[in-house]
């Protein structure tokens, strides 16, 4: 089992997660709030940003979704990844939403 | 009177072909009728044309095109030069671009979605053909629908297309979901069969697909399509439910590529002079998901 961290709808949930389970499926059997959606690597509504971990990517999957440069940047799609070491992860919208936080206060 | 048949074909992108054509035929049920460059064609068993959804192997997921079939070869000038006056531009698709396909005229919706008129196509018949037919065919597999039945798409301007299907293909709308003091559409229903839609819109983002539809009887072919789709592992959105609008019985989930595919049963009969049944954008939850009464993140946000 691995502990996963996850930062989504600014709230920060920790569960456990198999090797061989994807960090949505793990989140959702404990009624963690996951954004989910088609869980077939096609939408893109469980785009995360990986800030700490190991991982593997399904690579068949939309690249309108998760880009090539997207997956080059740490970014995966938590429906069709799995987790090789305790994971820090945040939604990608939650990501975005820091990154303009952090831009503001700089501009300060 | 020159007239819009039906929604008659149906174009997806799919990550793997090999997996959807295997989803498509063992799963959904359809019949796999040619092969052309990376696109595999399919029909329905009580489709007689020679396909209603064309696979195309991409990497990404979503809608291709879409086409409707008109009555007759002469309606593609009739509807090209009324297109025009709209203020989409069309061209003209040779004849066998695609497989089986004649000649089809090529403009964009005001919503972004590439769409296509035909009216030559390859004939195939129906799994039971015409002569003192079986009701259904023996050894049908999978969900096994009549038929392409709808699509819903997502846009942003959803009154000018409601216009250009009501005023230049001539479609009815059966149902309108309106915000506050009708200021703005956010959900439109068109039809030019019988049925409570053959296109419909959501407010939402440009040239996306929400779902493509596939025709069953009954209620009971709705819970049966959602036994087979636990058999074979394939994940929902939305178990067996009834619809407000439409009245349809309907189940959701998705493709291996992510594309929403809906089984939908019964809906009431539509007519040219129907009067549209308007929604409050507060009862959408109640329109959508008659018995739940509200909305799921993954059926107003998962889109390809």
């Amino acid at each position: 089992m691995y502990k996963v961290t996850l930062k989504v709808r600014n709230q920060q949930f920790e569960y456990n997660c198999a090797p061989d389970q994807t960090p949505l499926r793990a989140a959702r059997n404990e009624f963690i709030p996951f954004p989910t959606g088609c869980q077939r690597g096609g939408c893109g509504m469980c785009k995360m940003k990986v800030l700490e971990g190991e991982y593997k990517q399904e690579l068949e999957r939309s690249h309108e979704a998760l880009s090539d440069e997207e997956l080059a940047n740490g970014f995966a799609l938590a429906c069709c990844m799995t987790v090789k070491s305790n994971l820090d992860i945040i939604s990608a919208a939650d990501y975005e939403d820091q990154l303009k936080k952090a831009n503001l206060e700089e501009a300060k | 009177m020159t007239r819009v048949m039906r929604l008659g074909r149906v174009e997806l992108n799919v990550l793997n072909l090999d997996k959807s054509v295997e989803y498509y035929t063992k799963v959904i049920g359809l019949e796999e009728t040619g092969r052309m460059g990376n696109s595999v064609y399919l029909k329905a068993w009580d489709e007689f044309d020679h396909h209603s959804l064309i696979l195309t192997k991409s990497n990404k997921a979503g809608l291709v095109h879409l086409a409707f079939k008109v009555e007759t070869i002469d309606d593609l000038a009739y509807y090209e030069r009324k297109i025009e006056e709209f203020g989409c531009t069309t061209t003209r698709i040779s004849s066998n671009s695609r497989l089986g396909e004649g000649e089809a005229v090529h403009f964009i919706l005001p919503t972004g979605h590439h769409c296509e008129l035909y009216h030559e196509i390859g004939f195939l018949g129906t799994a039971v053909g015409t002569r003192n037919p079986h009701p259904w065919p023996l050894g049908m597999k999978g969900i096994a629908p009549h038929r392409l039945d709808h699509l819903l798409l997502t846009g942003d301007d959803l009154k000018t297309v409601t216009r250009f299907f009501v005023e230049v293909l001539n479609f009815g709308q059966s149902e309108r979901v309106v915000t506050e003091g009708e200021e703005e559409l956010v959900g439109s229903f068109l039809f030019t069969t019988n049925t409570s839609h053959d296109i419909a819109f959501v407010k939402g983002p440009d040239a996306k697909l929400h779902h493509a539809a596939f025709g069953v009887e009954s209620l009971h072919d709705v819970f049966k399509a959602a036994d087979l789709l636990s058999m074979y592992e394939v994940p929902f959105d939305v178990t067996p439910t009834r619809h407000g609008i439409s009245r349809g019985q309907t189940i959701y989930f998705f493709d291996p590529s992510g594309n929403r595919n809906e089984a939908f049963a019964g809906g009431y009969m539509a007519f040219r002079d129907m009067p549209t049944i308007t929604w409050d954008a507060s009862k959408i939850g109640t329109g959508i998901f008659y018995h739940r009464r509200e909305l799921s993140e993954s059926f107003m946000k998962a889109l390809t």
